[in-house]
């Protein structure tokens, strides 16, 4: 007569349970994870822009005034406008781009008379030339990114890198 | 059908469940009772009783047992009303749980211990009398420290405000020619030379500004208490309040203010706004005071967002679904107060009749959700203390804002307004990471716009309690003593 040991007694259990929970983990990263990106919300953040970007063209005047990692997001915010155009009418878009990848962010629009009045020989009306982006590091895959100010405004496109950049590691970013 | 009915019923008496529902909501309605309306209690506590009631009868019926329900509800309970408290444990060690993953494992672990209960061979006899009484305990502790409370509130009577001041005016003045009076606080608003000593930061160009305007800045200016509450207490009844600056007495103080109740006397409308603040403080009074009450949540709306729902919603469960319910973060409705007051202030003017304005504005006072320029904060520096840019970014916007609005105030009012703007207090030493001086705090922006006034008899340090004496003088033809100005409690 053989002993049968606990595992032998118990086997349909352990491959039950253990199913169960592989399963379970299984729902939580492919399931669960994308689910509650999307539901967890902030006020201000940007959303990834889908469009095709130009050659650089070099012709924004932008200052970055603040630029920061914050924790699972990257927070900037200044001003930028195509040169010779006023801000009316123009969407500011930030722009991250790795060896492989690209991403463009939308941002929110932000009143700065401040530019209109440093500007003030030109005579343009640059009110609406701030922007302020918050993005979210989960948007982007791993990799070191340089960081771009991308401008639109009615038929004409600009685009120019700044000297920012920064690194997505796991969850998290950090600047350089 | 009936047997099985039958045997799901048989066993101890239960009523626990329903009693661990109500518990969580009355110890942080009970822990916060003199900062929360009761009207804002009464809906999560119907709902979490309504919720547990069904859990436990789908459950019973899944179960076949009353009592296996009874203890699988309560265990839900548990996780749903710890769940908060747990991921910010979690949050204060070397990562911050994903919420994902912290939900669904305190699901998955309920999901097991349903299976064990489930396959239990004992009728949980002893189990149950100690939860019934548990709970009775519980709630019952509870219950005792709330009626206390309502019982001091009652015996602080039905004071309704005084119609009139006990001052008689000179000239009473005819309405057309009488002056709207916009008192403006900025919570947590630095003193400039603070700005200067501990922010590296230049703030003449608003002073300048305001004194290019013909406002009189008090330099010296000093509040007597860092509680927002006794502050703005003492001024709107022009007296030095001693009493528990968070107290319901101090509430009701703010509503039924002196400054109101004698400017409504000569004719005035009183419109004052409402805040996050107000509504856990001096709202549920204002309803009798005010003949116009501004906020952006209002006290007719939704109790969604109030900071109790909030509180109480941030230990549950629930948490990571605040922003999909509400439609925006708890912080966020900081920024579109502001924004709300800002808008609403510069469209004032245009109202017929003499009219006293009270604006409370939560800012620069945390959480800092405004850049320079009004531009988003990452929710990690909200109450970023330590980096002192967040605050003076929100300083900064502020500043700007309201610039804006006095310019609006100036030109549209057909004739000159008294304009007060004033903070509370300056910053207090008393946040995480904050370094600055101990005394900071007592310095304060006072400065005021007073058409026809001669600046040159003001003091330089003139205690905000004589604000209101000092114009109803001057206005209104009162003699109201000037108190000292350096008063300490």
């Amino acid at each position: 007569m053989t002993k049968r040991t606990w595992l032998g007694t118990h086997k349909k259990q352990v491959i039950t349970h253990t199913s169960i929970i592989v399963g379970f983990v299984l729902f939580t990263i492919f399931v669960v994870e994308p689910l509650f990106d999307r539901l967890e919300q902030i006020a201000g953040a940007s959303r990834l822009y889908e469009t095709s970007l130009p050659a650089v063209t070099d012709n924004i005047q932008y200052s970055v005034d603040h630029f920061e990692a914050a924790a699972q997001i990257l927070e900037l915010y200044g001003w930028a406008f195509i040169e010779g155009h006023d801000s009316v009418n123009s969407n500011v878009y930030v722009v991250l781009k790795s060896a492989d990848r690209t991403y463009v962010f939308t941002t929110e629009t932000v009143v700065r008379e401040d530019v209109t009045q440093h500007f003030k020989e030109s005579g343009l009306n640059l009110d609406y030339s701030g922007f302020s982006a918050l993005i979210p590091a989960r948007e982007i895959a791993s990799g070191q990114y340089s960081v771009g100010i991308y401008i639109r405004k009615d038929d004409i496109e600009a685009l120019i890198y700044t000297n920012k950049a920064i690194i997505k590691s796991g969850d998290t970013v950090k600047t350089e | 059908m009936k047997r099985k009915l039958k045997d799901i019923l048989k066993g101890p008496v239960i009523f626990y469940p329903p009693l661990f529902a109500a518990f969580p909501i009355l110890f942080l309605y009970a822990y916060n009772i003199s900062e929360t309306s009761v009207s804002e209690v009464w809906l999560p506590l119907v709902i979490s009783v309504a919720a547990a009631l069904v859990l436990w009868a789908v459950l019973s019926l899944i179960l076949r047992s009353l009592a296996k329900g009874g203890i699988a509800t309560t265990v839900f309970l548990l996780f749903f009303f710890s769940y908060g408290h747990l991921h910010d444990i979690l949050g204060w060690g070397v990562f911050v749980p994903k919420h994902a993953y912290l939900l669904s494992s305190m699901l998955f672990i309920w999901g097991y211990c349903v299976y064990f209960i489930s396959r239990a061979k004992r009728d949980f006899r002893i189990a149950t009398k100690f939860l019934n009484i548990t709970a009775v305990v519980f709630v019952a502790i509870n219950l005792f420290n709330i009626g206390v409370h309502q019982v001091k509130l009652a015996s602080l009577g039905d004071v309704t405000p005084e119609e009139s001041s006990e001052q008689t005016v000179a000239s009473p003045a005819e309405l057309g020619t009488l002056p709207d009076i916009y008192f403006i606080i900025l919570d947590e608003y630095a003193h400039p030379d603070t700005m200067k000593e501990w922010y590296d930061y230049d703030n003449s160009g608003f002073i300048n500004s305001l004194e290019d305007k013909g406002f009189f800045i008090a330099y010296e200016s000093r509040t007597q208490s860092l509680h927002s509450p006794q502050v703005l207490a003492q001024v709107l009844n022009m007296e030095y309040l001693d009493g528990e600056p968070w107290s319901e007495s101090t509430y009701r103080k703010i509503a039924y203010n002196e400054v109101a109740n004698f400017l409504k006397a000569q004719g005035y409308q009183y419109i004052a706004f409402g805040s996050n603040f107000a509504r856990y403080t001096w709202e549920k009074y204002a309803k009798d005071s005010v003949d116009l009450y501004l906020n952006y949540h209002g006290y007719n709306s939704s109790s969604m967002g109030t900071e109790f729902v909030y509180i109480l919603w941030s230990t549950t469960m629930l948490q990571p679904f605040y922003v999909y319910v509400t439609g925006s973060q708890y912080e966020d409705s900081y920024r579109c107060q502001t924004l709300y007051m800002l808008e609403k202030l510069k469209a004032l003017p245009e109202l017929e009749g003499p009219k006293f304005i009270f604006a409370h504005f939560i800012c620069p006072h945390t959480p800092y959700v405004f850049g320079p320029n009004g531009e988003y904060v990452a929710p990690a520096n909200w109450l970023n203390y330590e980096d002192k840019q967040f605050y003076l970014g929100q300083y900064i916007f502020i500043s700007a804002e309201i610039e804006k609005v006095i310019d609006v105030l100036l030109d549209e009012s057909e004739i000159p307004p008294i304009i007060i703007l004033q903070s509370d207090h300056g910053q207090r030493p008393v946040h995480p990471g904050l370094v600055i001086g101990g005394d900071e705090w007592e310095k304060i922006l006072n400065a005021m716009y007073l058409p026809g006034m001669d600046y040159d008899i003001l003091s330089n340090n003139i205690s905000p309690v004589n604000t209101f004496r000092l114009i109803f003088n001057h206005y209104f033809g009162t003699d109201y003593p000037l108190l000292e100005d350096d008063w300490e409690q």
